[in-house]
């Protein structure tokens, strides 16, 4: 096979920090290269160097052949290069075929956007990629997997000879991913490279041929996706080799309940939950499992004051609570990691020291006057227990990355020692080594008492972490599994058909 | 990353601030002569911008906590012609000021709670809320200032406008300021060392506090030379302390740069966040009120068009203070040098006869310039990069 894109020593600074420091390998026309490393490594400046976005500030980028300089991503569109990003960059309020065409829109007479061609392309292109969305749906209406179908569509709706893709499968759920996956490969016999950007290994290993690793800006291997294995990237990744995370969670949490939902309804919210009952003891992990949109969120945010329950009873602690608002959550011992940290979790512009003492600023205040002394040292413990790293705890939250950003929520919420953990999606996004050590860090809270429900549509670390597990659907619990009958298929059974499994294979 | 010179990075739109004010200065003195850098230029710059520097501070918190007030001199005007009315004797009641300042003061806390209420609870963006506020407290305005009441002259309000500080008080302010100071920043150096965190050096604090304290010294001799410190300045002085601290050092605070800088996960953090909203809005209204005394004392009475355009003066003095109009950023002490530079500009172009049309089309320059050279400065935009990058090839091969 020809070789389509060739890096030769590329490098890339951010002020003081090596973004990229030479990196050379090659792509290879029509295969599927994965480009895989942790946060922070690189992948993703290297992808907007090949899109465009980014200038290199030495090295060289051939594509067919042939050096290329691209200063726009006009520029690297002209070669075929398109790029699908980790968020959608499409205008919601517009219809999916206006977004295709966004900013190339076939005209009439006179400058006239003619519509009935923009549809007629769209539809073909949409028939081409085996997809059943209409073109004159409006964007706010499809599911983020959708979405996500439609920014391929969109990718590869001009000549296009290589499709990035960054982070595809962060927000969007197993069969979802699927259905992705399908389209690439069918894409991908067609003749199209693709380079795939995840941290995912399962989908590597499914969809790539091959996979570059890159480590602290430095290329580290391309390999044959055939003739490696799991344990191996992820040792190149880390750059030692790593035991594969013990799923050791001993059955725990015979004590009191802490938490207990009875007949909880919401109608208020975005997904009505319907007479939800669940309980959490103290110790204890449990999760809450299902697909995106089935109501998991919308418990958490009730148990939280943000949404308000239309019948049913929350009890803490066994004392039945009416929780009207995140402060009086944040009172009665809870806490809550939302599932988006920045839009619900962050404040990106402040520092990590005042994005963590915000949820208590008054105990760190005297007569309302914040003692900075104890907001700093408060900062400073933190971030050496959740070993945040950072220049300083002055830093801006908006500067570090995915990783470290998640640790400084749970850090905002865990200096005011919950007894009842909510977590939604804490792994959601960041590399392998913050995976890790968030996985350990929930599991010594339990160890510690404190009552953990833990909201993830990552099986494997539902089923690494929970002692028990309620599988969701369309708003209602569909299933209750011990740790001992668990596994992905009893799982995926009840959150996409609503039923037991029933009867053996 | 080798020591900065101070020991602390030095705030770019705070430094560019004071160059733009030393050169408007230096500017002005040639235009104008001697009598601009005289004891009664300086008092009357510094009392001519009480009133919308009040203003503006109060903006600054209503701006940072993602909002923005344009009702706040129609609010000031509402509040200076209640009070005239108030101790009119001929038209109104008669009352002392005692009596009628508090009530005016609590009629524009009011006014500022009800608009705080419909943007905190109705959802009806601020922006709609206070534009119908401009409007409607106007209209109030003329009605009650219908016969443009005069306010007795026997009355303590009205030496707030006209009277000063005696020049041996002056001098006690003027050091007790800097010993205040110079506490904090002493205290505050050594609890952020302590921290290990940075902090001025020594020389650098040491320069500051002698720069602020002979210029505050020399202001001060120079003003006493005329009348003295005029009793509003004072007044001025005390709101931007106190602001300045309500927004650096409380909850309430920092709680207003959190919810301006992300509503949602303010919310979802326990802050209050509508309670905060209508306590911004309503603090916003008792500063009017305050800087509609001052006016009201100044103008020894009240007209139906008293404070027109000062919400866009206020606005513009906290933008160019480096006030994000996304929210979530801003200070008092840049409101207060972006006041500054206002004041300077009006006075400066009235000194040197500027034609009224021409002053406008300079203030309004000076604010789209003074925002545009920060931006410029910090995130400039991809033609701008490209353009300075060509400018250093050129000059670096030329050489």
């Amino acid at each position: 096979m020809a070789e389509i894109v060739q890096f030769e020593s590329v490098t890339k600074r951010f002020g003081g920090t090596v973004a990229l420091d030479g990196v050379s390998f090659s792509i290879r026309e029509g295969e599927v290269h994965a480009l895989i490393g942790e946060n922070g490594a690189g992948k993703s400046t290297l992808m907007r160097i090949l899109s465009g976005v980014l200038p290199k500030d030495s090295g060289r980028v051939f594509v067919g052949g042939s050096e290329k300089v691209f200063r726009s991503a006009v520029d690297a569109q002209r070669e075929g290069i398109s790029t699908v990003y980790q968020e959608p960059h499409l205008v919601p309020h517009m219809t999916v075929a206006e977004n295709v065409f966004l900013g190339r829109e076939p005209l009439k007479r006179f400058g006239w956007v003619d519509f009935n061609t923009l549809n007629a392309r769209t539809q073909g292109i949409l028939a081409q990629l085996e997809l059943t969305i209409s073109p004159t749906t409006t964007l706010a209406d499809l599911s983020s997997a959708e979405v996500q179908l439609v920014q391929i569509a969109r990718a590869i709706a001009f000549s296009t000879k290589i499709l990035i893709l960054d982070e595809p499968t962060a927000s969007i759920t197993g069969r979802e991913t699927e259905i992705l996956f399908s389209l690439l490969k069918k894409l991908n016999a067609k003749g199209l490279t693709i380079v795939y950007v995840s941290h995912r290994l399962k989908e590597i290993f499914e969809l790539c041929h091959r996979a570059t690793v890159l480590r602290d800006g430095k290329h580290v291997a391309t390999v044959d996706v055939e003739k490696t294995n799991e344990r191996e990237i992820i040792s190149m990744m880390v750059g030692r080799a790593v035991e594969e995370t013990p799923s050791v969670r001993n059955e725990r949490g015979t004590g009191e309940v802490s938490l207990e939902l009875r007949d909880v309804s919401v109608s208020e919210s975005p997904v009505p939950v319907r007479n939800v009952s669940l309980n959490v003891r103290k110790g204890e992990i449990v999760a809450l499992a299902g697909l995106v949109g089935s109501g998991r969120s919308d418990v958490a945010k009730a148990v939280f004051g943000l949404n308000r329950i239309s019948a049913g009873s929350i009890h803490v602690h066994g004392k039945r609570v009416d929780i009207k608002s995140p402060g009086d959550a944040i009172q009665r011992g809870i806490s809550f990691v939302p599932e988006d940290r920045k839009s619900e979790g962050l404040i990106p512009i402040q520092s990590i020291k005042h994005n963590i003492s915000l949820t208590g600023l008054k105990l760190l205040a005297r007569l309302g006057f914040i003692r900075g002394s104890s907001e700093t040292s408060l900062a400073r413990t933190s971030s050496a227990q959740l070993s945040i790293k950072s220049s300083s705890e002055e830093a801006e939250v908006s500067t570090l990355s995915g990783g470290n950003q998640q640790k400084v929520v749970l850090a905002k919420w865990l200096w005011l020692k919950p007894t009842i953990l909510i977590l939604d999606e804490p792994t959601r996004g960041i590399d392998v080594g913050a995976k890790a050590e968030i996985h350990s860090l929930i599991t010594n809270l339990a160890k510690n008492d404190v009552a953990v429900l833990l909201i993830s549509s990552e099986l494997p670390e539902v089923l690494r972490l929970a002692d028990r597990i309620y599988v969701m659907r369309d708003g209602t619990i569909t299933g209750e599994l011990q740790r001992s009958e668990a596994s992905q298929e009893s799982i995926m059974h009840l959150a996409a058909l609503g039923k037991q499994e029933t009867g053996g294979l | 990353m080798n020591e900065p010179r101070f020991g602390i990075r030095v705030n770019f739109r705070v430094m560019s601030m004071i160059l733009i004010l030393v050169v408007m200065w230096i500017f002005f003195r040639l235009q104008v002569g001697d009598f601009y850098f005289s004891g009664e230029s300086i008092a009357k710059l510094s009392r001519d911008m009480v009133s919308w520097t009040i203003l503006a501070a109060g903006m600054t918190l209503v701006i940072i906590s993602g909002n923005i007030d344009l009702s706040v001199g129609s609010l000031l005007s509402v509040v200076a012609a209640s009070a005239a009315l108030m101790m009119n004797p001929e038209y109104g009641p008669g009352w002392s000021a005692n009596v009628a300042v508090p009530i005016a003061l609590a009629i524009g806390t009011s006014l500022g709670l009800l608009q705080g209420t419909l943007v905190a609870y109705f959802r009806i963006p601020s922006f709609i809320v206070t534009l119908g506020g401009l409007f409607v407290f106007r209209g109030i305005t003329q009605k009650i200032s219908e016969f443009d009441p005069r306010v007795p002259a026997d009355n303590w309000v009205v030496s707030l406008g006209f009277d000063y500080v005696p020049h041996e008080t002056g001098y006690a302010m003027i050091a007790a300021f800097v010993l205040l100071l110079a506490g904090v920043l002493i205290v505050s150096r050594r609890n952020r060392l302590h921290m290990n965190l940075p902090s001025w050096n020594i020389p650098a604090l040491a320069g500051i506090l002698f720069i602020v304290a002979a210029l505050l010294a020399l202001l001060v001799m120079k003003m006493n030379e005329y009348k003295g410190i005029p009793n509003q300045t004072v007044v001025m002085a005390i709101v931007l302390i106190m602001l300045h601290v309500i927004s650096k050092q409380t909850t309430f605070g920092r709680h207003l740069y959190a919810i301006g800088g992300n509503t949602e996960a303010a919310r979802i953090s326990g802050i209050k966040v509508e309670r905060k909203i209508v306590a911004v809005f309503a603090l916003m209204g008792f500063l009017a009120g305050v800087a509609g005394i001052v006016w009201m004392a100044q103008n020894q009475g009240s007209t139906k068009n008293g404070g027109q355009y000062y919400e866009l003066y206020a606005i513009a003095a906290a933008i160019i203070g480096g006030t994000s109009l996304m929210g979530g950023r801003g200070t008092i002490f840049g409101t207060f040098l972006g006041g500054l530079v206002m004041a300077t500009v009006i006075q400066g172009m009235d000194y040197t006869n500027l034609e009224n049309w021409l002053q406008l089309v300079v203030r309004g320059s000076v604010l789209v310039l003074a925002v545009g050279l920060d931006i410029m400065a910090k995130n400039p935009p991809l033609w701008a990069r490209r353009l300075q990058s060509k400018v250093w090839k050129r000059s670096r091969s030329a050489s």
